[in-house]
Formats: C-alpha cells, sequence, structure tokens
C-alpha cells in the first residue's frame, strides 16, 4: 500500500445506497465491498453534531452530507481533515456548477458524467486542479465531442 | 460559461437525443439505463433487486457478445454494466468488452471504456496488458482529449511492469504545449514514481523543470512528487528551501492568477503543499529552518480566521513550527493559534486542536495546563472520536503523578470500546504507560490485569511477555519490593481463578499459569496444591485452547513437588499422556516423572533460583556422543527444517510457498520466561506463531471479581498526594502564565460557590495536570524522551536473552529520566547525586539504586559474552544452509555489537582536530584511535556527525561480514573531563543487535573513545536514518544532550553471497516470486556481460556464482540472511535480469541501487 493523500471516495445515499466510488489504491474486490459495508455502517450510525471526521483501522475518515447524499473519503493518519473537507466541498460544487442544482437523482443517472469530473478534480489521490474554471472547460471539451464529432474531427489538433 | 451548463441541463437527458440520432429506432441508452434505476427503486425486496439485474446481465451479457452490436451501443452497455458492478453484482464477462470499447471506440466512446476498465479492473488483472497498447496509441494521439483520457487511466491504474514500455512518451509530455497535458503527465509520474521508484530514477532532473514550469498549476502538480522525495531524504533538497519559500511568500502575497482562489484563499492546496515541504526540509536543521522563519510569520498573519480553509492552512503552519528548528517568538504564535482551535464551538476545529495538541505538549506540556478545562470537557464528550484524541493528548502529559487517573481514563473508554483496532492500540498506551510510571506494585498489578482482561487475544503479544519478563526479573530494587510485587500476582490471580475462568482470554490464563507457577512459594502459607487444584480445574474447562493448556501443564510441573500435589499430578498426566497433541502428551509425561522423582525435580526445576544461574545450552553439546554414536551407526545426518523443506519442494513441480527461514525467528523470539525448561522453547515459538490469532468476542469481557484496590480509594489516596503536589508547584513557579480559563477557575476557588460537577472537574484537572507546572518555559528537549522510549522498546525485542538491566529498572529509570528532564529546577541537586553514581539520572520515588543496576550499566562485556552465545548457533547453521562459509570465523556476534570505550592517551595531537568542523579532522588521525579488531575491516570515510562546544560526534561504517558497524567517534575538545556519557541509538528500520550502548565511562579532556553498534536490516529499505543523543555532563549536575542523524543504505547491508552453482539452483527454485528489470549495459572493451557484472560486484558487494555464455548468476545476502538472487542475460542492447528473494521488497530496493550504479559508471 503506497501513499497518496487520499485512499478513496464513496458516495452514498442515506438508505446506505452506493452511488458513486473511486478507488485510488489497488485493493481487491472483497475488500472494497467490505469497506463500502464498513464506512455506510459507520457513517450513517453518527449521531448529529458530531465532528466530521471517524477513525478506521489506522485510516481517518472525513465525510460530509449534502441533502441526501454522504460524501466520505479516507486519508492517511497525518493529512488535514479541514483539507479533505473542502476538497469534499469543491467536489460537491463542481458538480452543481455542471448539474446545476445538483441533486441526489442527477448523480444517479449520470453518474459517468460525476466520474468524469472527479477525474478532471482529482488524480491519483492528488488534487489536480481546483479551479471551478478549468474543470468545467475540459469537462466542456468533451462534452462537446459527443454533439459535433465530426466537425470538431475536421479541426485541426487542439 | 453559464450557456454551457445550461445546455448541459437542458440535455440532461441528453444522451436521448445522441440514440435518436443513431436512428436504429430501438429505445435510448437513457432510457435502458433510467428504466433500470427506476425499476429498481420501485422493488421492495433485495430478492427482487437480484432477480432483475440478473435479467439485466443476462440481457448484457447477450449483447455484448453479439457482432453486431456498435461501439455506440456498447457505450451505452458499459454504463449499464458499471451501475450493475455498483449494485454489487458481478459482471466479469463484460471486462474485455470495456477494454474493446477504449480500444475502438470513437473519443467519447472511447471516455466510457476507459472508465469502466479503471472501475472494473485493479491494478494486478491480467487483462490490463491488453490496455497498453491502446495507451500507448492515445498517448501519441494528436488529439488532447485522448492524451488526457490516456493520461488519467495510467494514473489510475497501470500494470507496473509495463511502465517502462510507456514512460518515454509521459516523459515527452513534460514538454507539451499544452499545461493541462504537463500537469497530467507530472502526476502520472508521480503515480509511477510511488509505485515503482526505480523507473523513474533518471527523470530527475525533468522534475526539476516542471518545478520552475511557468504555469502555476503544473508546479503544484511538481510539488507532489517533492513532497515524496523529500520525504525519503530530505539533504538532497535542501537547496531547493530558498526557492519553496519564494513561491510560498509570492502565494500569500495573492501574487498568482484568481483562477487559484478558492474562496477568496490564494491557492489553498498549493500553500499546504509547501507547508508541509518546509516542515520536512526544517526538520532538526537550524540554518534551513533560519530561511523559513519570516515566511512562515506571514503565513500566519495573513490567515484570517473566516473559513474552514483557512483554518486548514493555520493548522499545517503551525504543525510547521512545531516541525522545523524552534523559534520561541514563533512557538507562541502558534501555540496562541492552537489555542483558539481548541475552544471553538466548531467541533471540527476543536478535534484538529485536540490533534494539534497531540504533537505540541511533546514540546512544550504547559499548553495542556493552559486548556486543562477544556480537555476535561473533552473527555465527556458525547463523541466518543473527540474522546478519543483527548485521551491521546493525555497520553503524552502522562507523568508518575497522573498515571492512575489518565489510565483510568482509558480503561473506562475502553471497556465501551468495541472496535479492534482502537483495543489494540489502547491497551498497549496503558500497558506502556503502566510499566513506565506506576505509583506502586498493587496498582500495577491491578492494571495489567484489566489490560489482560480487555485486550484479550487482540493485544500485542509483546505485551504479556514485557509483563512476564518484568516480573521474572524485576525493576532491580530492593528485593523485598521485588518479591512483593510477585506475590501480589500471585494472590490477585488466585482470587480470579477461584470465581467463574470461563470469560478470561487465553492469553491471560497462559500470564496466570506462568506466574503461579514460578511464584506461588513465595506467598506464605499456601499450599502448592491448592494452586494445583485451581490449575487442573482449569485445566478442565472447554473453552481453554491447547496453547494455554501447555503453559498450565509446564506451571503444574514447577509445583508438582509438594506434597499432595504428587497425587493430582498423576491424575492429570494420565489424562492428558493420551491426547492428540504430541505437546500435551510429551509435558504430561514430563510432569509425571518430575512428580515422582523430588531430586530430578530440584535439579531441573530449583526454587527460586536466581534466573541468571541458569545456562541454557542451546547448541544442545552434550547430544554430541549420542549423535556421533547414532551418526556411526549409520543415521542420516540432521537437517534443519527448512532444508527439508526445500529438499521436499523440490520433489514437487511447483512451489508454491514463500522460502521461510524459521529457525532464527522462533529462537530470538523466545523469551526469558521459558528459561527453565530447554522444552518449552518449541511452545514458545509456537505461541508467538500463534499470537496473530484474533477473537472478536473477548473483547467484551468484564473482569468480575477483581479487587479494584487501585479504584476509588487508591485513586483517592492518590489524588490527595496529588494535589498537595500540584499546590508546591504552583507556589514554586509563581511566573506560569494562568490562561483565561484556569484564572477564572482560581478566582472561582477563591469565592467557594463551586457547584458540585465544578468541584469535581476542577479535583480533576488538577489531578490530571500534575506534574506539568514546572516547565512552562519551552520545553525543547521534550523530543528526547520519545526516542528513548523507542528505543528501550527496541532493545527489548532484540534482547532475546534479557541483559542484566532488569526491565523494570530500565523503566523506572527512563521514567525517571524524562521526569528529571521535567523537573531539573526543583529537583536538580537531588538528582545530580544520583546521576554522578550511575550515569543515568536515576531519582525515582521508590527508593535508592541498588547495586544490581550499576554493575548492569558499569560493565556491560561481562555478559555480552554470556548473551552472545544463543545467537551465533543461529547464525552458524542457517547461513551454512544457504552455502555461504561466511559464518566460520564469524566472532560472536553480539559480543563484537557491545560497546567498547577505550579512552586513548594522546592528548596532544587532538586538541586541533576535535574543534567542531574543522577540517583539522584527518582520517588517519582519528582511524588511528580505531581498536584492532575494527582497523582491520573495511570501512567508510569519517564523517563528522554533530558537534558542540565540549564534545564533537563522529561516525563511520564498518563492514563486518556479518552485521553493519556504526561506529561512533567520540572526542572530548573541551578542557575538563566530560562524565557520565550515554549514547542511544535509534532506528525503527534496523535491528539494533547491540544489546546496549551506553554507560561509557569518563572522557578526560582532549580524548576520544570509540563505541559501536552492530545493524542488521531485517526488512529492506533503501535507504534509513539513524538518529541518537549523547548525554554527557561537562559541569556535575548538569546534563547536556547532543543530538545526531546519520543515513544508512542497503548497500551498506549487502554483502556477498557465495555458493556453487548446484546451490544457486536450489536456491533458486525455492523462491516463487520474480521481479524482472532491463538494466543499462557497460559497452567497453571486452565481454559486455562480465564488464557490468563486475561493476555491479565492485559496487554492490555481489558475488557472481557463475558466468554462462550471454547469461550469468549473482547472489548476495541482505544482513543478516536474506538472500538474493539475480539471474542475468544480455537481452538486445541491455541486460535483462531477472531476481528472486524471500524478501519481496528486496528485489527492487536491490534494482535501485543496481540502476545508480550502472548509471554512474
Amino acid at each position: 500500500m503506497y501513499g497518496s493523500s487520499m485512499r478513496f471516495l464513496l458516495l452514498f445515499s442515506r438508505q446506505g445506497k452506493l452511488r458513486l466510488q473511486k478507488w485510488f489504491t489497488p485493493l481487491p474486490e472483497r475488500e472494497r465491498k467490505k469497506i463500502v459495508r464498513d464506512m455506510t455502517t459507520l457513517v450513517l450510525a453518527r449521531k448529529p453534531r458530531t465532528c466530521n471526521f471517524l477513525h478506521w483501522k489506522d485510516l481517518k475518515i472525513v465525510y460530509k452530507r449534502y441533502a441526501s447524499l454522504y460524501f466520505c473519503c479516507a486519508l492517511e493518519e497525518q493529512e488535514n481533515e479541514l483539507l479533505a473537507l473542502e476538497i469534499l466541498h469543491r467536489y460537491v460544487e463542481l458538480l452543481d456548477k455542471y448539474f446545476g442544482n445538483v441533486c441526489e437523482l442527477d448523480i444517479i443517472f449520470n453518474f459517468e458524467k460525476a466520474y468524469f469530473i472527479l477525474d478532471e478534480f482529482l488524480m491519483g489521490g492528488e488534487v489536480q486542479e481546483t479551479s471551478k474554471q478549468s474543470i468545467a472547460n475540459s469537462i466542456e471539451a468533451s462534452d462537446m465531442l459527443q454533439e459535433t464529432m465530426e466537425e470538431y474531427m475536421s479541426k485541426p489538433a487542439f | 460559461m453559464s450557456d454551457v451548463v445550461e445546455k448541459t441541463l437542458t440535455a440532461l437527458p441528453s444522451l436521448l437525443s445522441l440514440d435518436s440520432q443513431s436512428g436504429a429506432g430501438k429505445l435510448s441508452s437513457t432510457s435502458k439505463l433510467g428504466g433500470l434505476i427506476r425499476s429498481i427503486t420501485e422493488l421492495t425486496s433485495k430478492h427482487e433487486e437480484e432477480k432483475l439485474i440478473n435479467r439485466e446481465l443476462a440481457a448484457i451479457k447477450e449483447q455484448v457478445s453479439s457482432p453486431n452490436t456498435s461501439m455506440r451501443q456498447m457505450k451505452e452497455i458499459m454504463v449499464r454494466a458499471i451501475y450493475c458492478e455498483m449494485l454489487g453484482y458481478e459482471a466479469s464477462f463484460s471486462y474485455i468488452h470495456a477494454i474493446k470499447l477504449a480500444q475502438q471506440g470513437s473519443a467519447i466512446e472511447k471516455r466510457v471504456g476507459y472508465l469502466a476498465v479503471s472501475l472494473f479492473l485493479n491494478e494486478s488483472h491480467d487483462l490490463l496488458l491488453l490496455l497498453v497498447n491502446t495507451v500507448l496509441k492515445d498517448l501519441q494521439s494528436t488529439n488532447l482529449i485522448e492524451v488526457c483520457m490516456a493520461l488519467t487511466v495510467v494514473s489510475q491504474l497501470f500494470p507496473k511492469d509495463m511502465i517502462p514500455a510507456i514512460l518515454p512518451l509521459v516523459e515527452e509530455k513534460l514538454t507539451n504545449p499544452k499545461e493541462i497535458i504537463r500537469r497530467k503527465a507530472v502526476l502520472a509520474l508521480h503515480k509511477f514514481y510511488l509505485i515503482a521508484p526505480n523507473q523513474v530514477q533518471h527523470i530527475h532532473s525533468k522534475f526539476r523543470k516542471a518545478l520552475c514550469d511557468k504555469d502555476p498549476g503544473v508546479m503544484t502538480a511538481s510539488l507532489h512528487i517533492y513532497l515524496q522525495l523529500i520525504k525519503e531524504n530530505p539533504d538532497s533538497y535542501k537547496d531547493l528551501t530558498g526557492s519553496f519559500v519564494a513561491i510560498l511568500r509570492q502565494v500569500v502575497g495573492g501574487k498568482l492568477p484568481v483562477d487559484f482562489n478558492y474562496h477568496n484563499v490564494p491557492a489553498p492546496w498549493l500553500q499546504i503543499q509547501l507547508l508541509r515541504i518546509l516542515s520536512l526540509l526544517g526538520k532538526d536543521d537550524q540554518s534551513t529552518s533560519e530561511l523559513m522563519y519570516e515566511v512562515l510569520d506571514e503565513s500566519l498573519r495573513r490567515a484570517e480566521m473566516n473559513h474552514n480553509i483557512t483554518y486548514a492552512i493555520l493548522y499545517e503552519c503551525v504543525k510547521a513550527i512545531y516541525t522545523i528548528y524552534p523559534k520561541s517568538e514563533l512557538l507562541e504564535k502558534a501555540a496562541k493559534c492552537i489555542g483558539n482551535f481548541v475552544v471553538s464551538p466548531k467541533i471540527n476545529l476543536k478535534y484538529l486542536g485536540l490533534k494539534a495538541l497531540t504533537y505540541v505538549v511533546q514540546q512544550d506540556a504547559s499548553l495542556a495546563l493552559q486548556h486543562q478545562m477544556t480537555i476535561i470537557e473533552c473527555l465527556d464528550h458525547s463523541d466518543s472520536i473527540i474522546k478519543r484524541e483527548t485521551l491521546e493528548v493525555l497520553f503524552r502529559i502522562t507523568n508518575v503523578k497522573n498515571v492512575a487517573v489518565i489510565v483510568e481514563k482509558m480503561l473506562d473508554f475502553l471497556k465501551l470500546c468495541n472496535d479492534d483496532y482502537t483495543i489494540i492500540d489502547l491497551v498497549g498506551k496503558v500497558a506502556e504507560l503502566a510499566e513506565k510510571y506506576s505509583p506502586n506494585n498493587e496498582w500495577f498489578i491491578q492494571t495489567m490485569n484489566v489490560v489482560f482482561s480487555l485486550g484479550g487475544e487482540l493485544m500485542h503479544p509483546d505485551i504479556p511477555n514485557n509483563f512476564l519478563r518484568l516480573l521474572a526479573q524485576g525493576f532491580g530494587s530492593e528485593e523485598e519490593e521485588q518479591q512483593q510485587l510477585r506475590v501480589f500476582a500471585v494472590d490477585s490471580y488466585l482470587t480470579l481463578l477461584e470465581s467463574d475462568t470461563a470469560h478470561l482470554p487465553q492469553r491471560f490464563l497462559q500470564v496466570i499459569s506462568w506466574a503461579l507457577g514460578e511464584f506461588s512459594y513465595l506467598k506464605d502459607g499456601l499450599e502448592p496444591c491448592k494452586v494445583t487444584k485451581l490449575l487442573a480445574k482449569l485445566l478442565d474447562e472447554r473453552n481453554v485452547t491447547s496453547e494455554s493448556r501447555s503453559w498450565i501443564l509446564s506451571a503444574m510441573a514447577k509445583l508438582s513437588a509438594g506434597p499432595g500435589a504428587a497425587a493430582l499430578a498423576l491424575q492429570v498426566s494420565e489424562r492428558y499422556s493420551s491426547s492428540l497433541d504430541t505437546v500435551l502428551r510429551q509435558q504430561a509425561l514430563e510432569l509425571l516423572h518430575l512428580s515422582q522423582d523430588p531430586e530430578l525435580h530440584a535439579r531441573v526445576l530449583p526454587h527460586g533460583a536466581a534466573w541468571d544461574s541458569f545456562e541454557v545450552d542451546s547448541s544442545l553439546s552434550f547430544l554430541d556422543s549420542f549423535v556421533s554414536e547414532a551418526l556411526s551407526q549409520g543415521a542420516a545426518p540432521y537437517k534443519a527444517p527448512h532444508q527439508r523443506q526445500e529438499e521436499l519442494r523440490q520433489e514437487k513441480a511447483l512451489s508454491l510457498e514463500p522460502y521461510s527461514i524459521s529457525l532464527p525467528v522462533s529462537l530470538s523470539s523466545c523469551s526469558i520466561t521459558d528459561r527453565q525448561s530447554p522444552t518449552l522453547l518449541s511452545m514458545s515459538s509456537s505461541l508467538s506463531g500463534n499470537s496473530n490469532e484474533l477473537k472478536a468476542g473477548s473483547s467484551t469481557l468484564k473482569l468480575e471479581g477483581v479487587k479494584r484496590v487501585w479504584g476509588k480509594e487508591g485513586y483517592l489516596h492518590q489524588q490527595d498526594a496529588v494535589e498537595e503536589a500540584a499546590q508546591v508547584e504552583e507556589a514554586a513557579t509563581p511566573a506560569l502564565p494562568l490562561s483565561p480559563q484556569q484564572g477564572g477557575a482560581e478566582s472561582q476557588q477563591t469565592h467557594g460557590d463551586l457547584t458540585v460537577v465544578e468541584q469535581e472537574k476542577q479535583k480533576l484537572a488538577s489531578s490530571l495536570f500534575v506534574g506539568l507546572g514546572s516547565q512552562n518555559s519551552t520545553f525543547l528537549m521534550g523530543k528526547s524522551d520519545s526516542t528513548s522510549q523507542q528505543f528501550r522498546r527496541k532493545t527489548r525485542a532484540a534482547d532475546s536473552t534479557s541483559s542484566g538491566v532488569s526491565e523494570r529498572s530500565s523503566s523506572s529509570s527512563h521514567s525517571s529520566c524524562s521526569d528529571f528532564l521535567h523537573n531539573n529546577l526543583l529537583e536538580d541537586s537531588q538528582n545530580s547525586l544520583n546521576t554522578q553514581k550511575i550515569g543515568v539520572s536515576n531519582g525515582t520515588h521508590e527508593g535508592p539504586v541498588t547495586q544490581s543496576f550499576q554493575t548492569a550499566n558499569g560493565i556491560p562485556e561481562e555478559d555480552g559474552e554470556e548473551l552472545g552465545n544463543p545467537l551465533p548457533v543461529i547464525v552458524d547453521s542457517d547461513v551454512a544452509s544457504i552455502g555461504t562459509e561466511t559464518s566460520k570465523e564469524t566472532s560472536p556476534f553480539l559480543d563484537a555489537g557491545m560497546v567498547l570505550v577505550q579512552p586513548c592517551s594522546p592528548q596532544t595531537e587532538l586538541r586541533d582536530f576535535v574543534q567542531p568542523g574543522s577540517s583539522g579532522i584527518t582520517q588517519t588521525s582519528l582511524r588511528s584511535q580505531f581498536p584492532p579488531e575494527l582497523s582491520q575491516l573495511p570501512h567508510s570515510d569519517i564523517s563528522l556527525l554533530s558537534s558542540d562546544h565540549s564534545l564533537s560526534l563522529s561516525a563511520c561504517r564498518a563492514y563486518r561480514d556479518d552485521a553493519l558497524l556504526f561506529v561512533i567517534i567520540l572526542s572530548n575538545c573541551s578542557q575538563s573531563s566530560t562524565n557520565g556519557l550515554s549514547v542511544q541509538l535509534d532506528c525503527k528500520q534496523l535491528k539494533v543487535a547491540s544489546l546496549r550502548g551506553n554507560a561509557l565511562e569518563n572522557l578526560p579532556a582532549h580524548s576520544m573513545s570509540v563505541c559501536w553498534y552492530a545493524l542488521l536490516m531485517e526488512e529492506p529499505h533503501t535507504q534509513v536514518t539513524v538518529a541518537g543523543s549523547v548525554s554527557y555532563r561537562a559541569v556535575p549536575g548538569h546534563t547536556q544532550t547532543l543530538q545526531f542523524t546519520d543515513k544508512l543504505f542497503l548497500t551498506d547491508f549487502i554483502r556477498p553471497l557465495t555458493l556453487s552453482t548446484e546451490e544457486y539452483g536450489k536456491l533458486w527454485l525455492s523462491f516463487s516470486q520474480d521481479v524482472r528489470q532491463n538494466l543499462k549495459l557497460i559497452q567497453g572493451e571486452g565481454d559486455p556481460l562480465r564488464a557490468t557484472l563486475s561493476a555491479l560486484k565492485e559496487q554492490l558487494q555481489l558475488h557472481i556464482v557463475d558466468i554462462i555464455g550471454s547469461e550469468g548468476i549473482v547472489a548476495c545476502r541482505l544482513l543478516p540472511d536474506s538472500p538474493c538472487l539475480l539471474h542475468c542475460r544480455i537481452h538486445g542492447g541491455s541486460l535483462a535480469v531477472w531476481l528472486r528473494s524471500p524478501l519481496l521488497s528486496l528485489p527492487d530496493c536491490l534494482l535501485y541501487y543496481c540502476q545508480k550504479t550502472l548509471e554512474e559508471c
């Protein structure tokens, strides 16, 4: 296990349904399933007005609830929990900017888009780009492919 | 931009339009996925969902395998497959199609293909190899988006072995005109560096270029790599400190484009990354730290307390300030800042404040004093996470005076805790505190009882082992005290056994039976047969494991001599002599014989004999005649277990198990507690083998029937004393700055109208924070506390035969040592008396220092001989088995690891070269100080480690066959002599084979002495840092410490492994894991293979076993005894190398140096 600053990121609903999962370190399938189970039970069991952090094995879990969705990520012990909260927050802002007043349904029905946005924001567990504008630009560029493929292909290289 | 969002919004069911374009007239993909999602949400049971998904998967399966499915349809099928996998259903049949989609689809389809691959596959999945070509193609694409996709997938998952294939292309992207490509390429390289550091060794110069990139985004990305590099080796990057400081200054000053702002804070991620790098660079380095004081100050000042992100920066800033070389002005500001965190009503901030306190209090415990009321409130916080973090703070401020209260709080928490990980951690901490600061024997035994009950099978096996060793050897104080401890233990265990034992964890039962077997005779009026009866009862319990039974039986064997016990022993041994468990059967028979033959019993298991009077002949030489007789009658010679295994393996076609050398592990893990019967050796090794067994149920067990003597009454008694002490201290330090809370609390106290709750809190506070007051000045020596503690643990683990210093004495001396540091203002005179006597300040509250402790510390050589015995045997058998001849003339191993101090006479010439840093230090003059056994060894240059006005330390590495000797040369360059010199060395990653390295005697003015440690690297690391300290007294009563660090490399621990081609072949087959790598060939005159191999041999101490045609086999070993085999072959223009080793990470580490060597050639 090597150290990228974030180990995994999960999105799940209040009912414990997984909506998105991103693993930044290689883990066998069984381990992943166990982690998802552990995370949903741990986080959903938290009482209101407790802090947004948890210990799990040797990792720090940072989670935050936005409407009906929980955003939850795992960090190494020495990482900065507040910063991780802001990473989650920025991701929500990015989703919001893309979907416009994002809600859980947007993410359920367009989860692949949520993944694409995440890939522009985080890479290998590290923050790659923090500017909302730049991320929107690159997502837009990729999305454009879909509609004007032919037109685009005739253009000179980007 | 808003129109883009709008467009995507209106196109939210966007794919709908896309599919209508496809015009196939079938249902659109969204409605298919949407339909699936909708029908799932309508379902009521898990069973229905399963049925639906299975139907869906069957449909998908059919579609993907149909040749008529277009890539566009495939894309929407993949999305559905991803969805099914997310719900927890397996769709492995679609993996290959995901790869196909990434390969053949147009850009937009490719994107889904790549996404599916990165979600479906693991880094080690075989199918991933099929992706390599696609990635290669896309990396060379002229389409920006395709390149981006390829880089993204590469940093998400890529087979490690295939990195060389794409590395040149990724490198090339570092010069791409588009910054987004450069940034992604840098991050991809970062990922490569993490998974295979040796692959990107050669492009360090390109990282520097990325750091200087004109785009701040690329520069930020490169910092991820630098953070990693600097973490591993801060010294090589000190020259960049100025640049990092300059960047941070610009960022803090708002010089970056607003694009990088986050909630009006300039590039917070970049700031934090820089702060982390700076703290690594400034650690233990005054001159580097000085460069950054100003910018850190500015960061603190600029960050306004208004947003989470600024708190995050502040936290990192405070952390940096406390990590680098301290500056009091900054520390003060940082402490104030932490204060704001701790008192914040926001719970997240409070948590982070507590987290910061855990390391801040190590340097300045008075900060905890300022926040005592908050800490007390947090102890009762409804959120257990906050509670846990508070305990962590308390753990760091524990001392002899508050240990009882803090341990009680920790145990209270433990009783309610049901998380295994937390239990293991906390139980270990409680045990550590109890050993270190125990106020009295009774408390110690009771606390350890709770530890064993709560920790159960989860806790670290060291805890019971250390406890037993402590019980066995005592703590070097008076014999009476020691006996009292044992009697307490016996008493409390008898009480436990008389009540219900079903809930006691196995480990605890083992501790109990050993202690009863060994010490129950100490209790007056206790019939051995009473104890035997209790043990027999325990033996019959159903839930007792056979491992515990074996402990119980050996306890009974010890007790079987007494009247009445024999009959019972007979009964028991009859029952177990037919046991299926061979160990139990053997022990039952031993019990039978011992109980019937009192004479034999008295000889084998004498009562209360001093532990050091036993000589264990672990070479079993008394069997020599028996063996030679058997051999002469044609018996096969003995083969060690692993040798037999190896032979067995060769008969099999495939060896699936990693090669393991089991013998040394089991021998070294057998602790002193087994000393009384050599036959127990096997048992103790099985104990360590089983120690990982976890039993979940045991965590909830409660200890019933234990007198909680240390509970309320004991605690109250303790508290009285403690409060008194607190008052004394407060009086003694009137200058103590009072925090608002504390001041407030005090005034309340004087008014006398406290509520009961408040009073209790106040009481708790005074008992928790006692002993911290005397060090309100910034406490910079705090770090030495933790290092010496680690060192102590280390020696204990390494020290299988145990030294003359009893465990207890070392722990109490340690505690008092830190105590001394804490209280030096008040107790100076008292301590100085003691320190003069023994070289380690030792003013325990438990009484004067005893003779045994002195001798133990003073004359290490004597034990050295004796202690050295068991280990050479291991080395011998082991090394011989892998075919080396190295062990033949090895001197007793630990013997040479001892510290020998040789003050030297020629004082006149020393005067000039021992000046710190003076160029006058000549290698030869220092070398002339080496004792003969050292000077014959090859060794590195001598370098200056550290110095102060009176002492200067130099070091060099001497390469002995069986260990690396880390030689420390101490020279006294002052006019007066120094006393009580003591050296401590610490390195977590290495095994320090020297038993203990301190207790040097006095060093006259202008003289030198040499000492050395024998080091072994059991786990491969490319390099490790050793840190240590020398404490000494130049002025009587005033102990000074000189810290030093040095680096050791893997190559220091590599020795040639001499073996024949046949032996090599056998060994090769016994390992299964291969690592393959292409290396550069040295092209010169003559055979390039020979040239390359001999270059490696020269530089890395490898042994060339054989060279046949274009292939060569090479072998080496990592000290102590881990072989690594290299099989080299010329392939194309390079040298293909396969490596095998029982240590999985050794090949990688070794490759790193092979590459480095060949690059330099």
